[in-house]
């Protein structure tokens, strides 16, 4: 699953642990979210959607072919 | 420090803090003589019953805890102690399998005859450790009765 938070959060000068204040979650969990290595779940993808005022698939897009790492 | 974090580590001092107490304490209080080697051994029947209802109240108080700290978690850190557990508790738990045999075949007399071996002992080894996969195994269908419960 790929993501726009990073670029979202950069956009309003957050740090990753004042956006992880605003969702209630700890900064690792931001960092892995931003990094790819963690798919939030349905509520925390909807309070994320919430805190940017965006729909749920404008920041989080499914990766159909993922590269090989 | 986040307030979360804060919070999880003041539960944790006062789920182990608080457990230590619970438990130690008919250990300290009634503390029996010591006796040479080769004395009959005496069971003191009031003070294995404290030991046993205080270490109960000890297991009690940490999951109390342990409850309260799981829910101040947020998702991630939970996915990661579910993963740690799951696979961590697996391997662990079987890979003292090849060390059970060994010692209760005797491996450790053999290695080191000062050791000692006896039917009795290897007996109460082979419970020892049969205690701690029936715990497990107790405690996992429990945890997939109640799962199975809820999501129902």
């Amino acid at each position: 699953m790929k993501n726009r938070l990073k670029v979202l959060r950069a956009e309003r000068n957050w740090s990753q642990a004042e956006l992880a204040q605003r969702l209630d979650v700890s900064r690792q969990s931001v960092n892995a979210i931003e990094t790819g290595k963690y798919d939030p779940s349905l509520p925390l993808a909807f309070r994320i959607a919430r805190l940017f005022d965006m729909t749920i698939e404008a920041i989080f897009q499914e990766e159909l072919y993922p590269e090989a790492s | 420090m986040q307030k979360r974090q804060f919070q999880i580590y003041t539960y944790a001092a006062i789920a182990i803090l608080g457990a230590m107490a619970l438990m130690w304490w008919p250990l300290v209080l009634g503390r029996p003589p010591v006796h040479p080697a080769n004395a009959p051994v005496v069971i003191n029947g009031p003070r294995v019953l404290a030991i046993t209802v205080t270490s109960a109240l000890g297991v009690a108080w940490v999951m109390v805890f342990g409850l309260r700290i799981w829910r101040r978690q947020d998702e991630f850190v939970q996915q990661g102690g579910k993963f740690a557990w799951y696979w961590g508790g697996t391997v662990g738990l079987l890979s003292t399998l090849p060390i059970y045999m060994f010692i209760s075949q005797g491996g450790l007399h053999w290695l080191w005859p000062q050791v000692p071996a006896s039917r009795e002992l290897a007996r109460a080894f082979v419970y020892g450790y049969g205690l701690s996969y029936l715990g497990v195994a107790v405690g996992v269908i429990s945890a997939r009765a109640v799962w199975r419960v809820r999501n129902r």
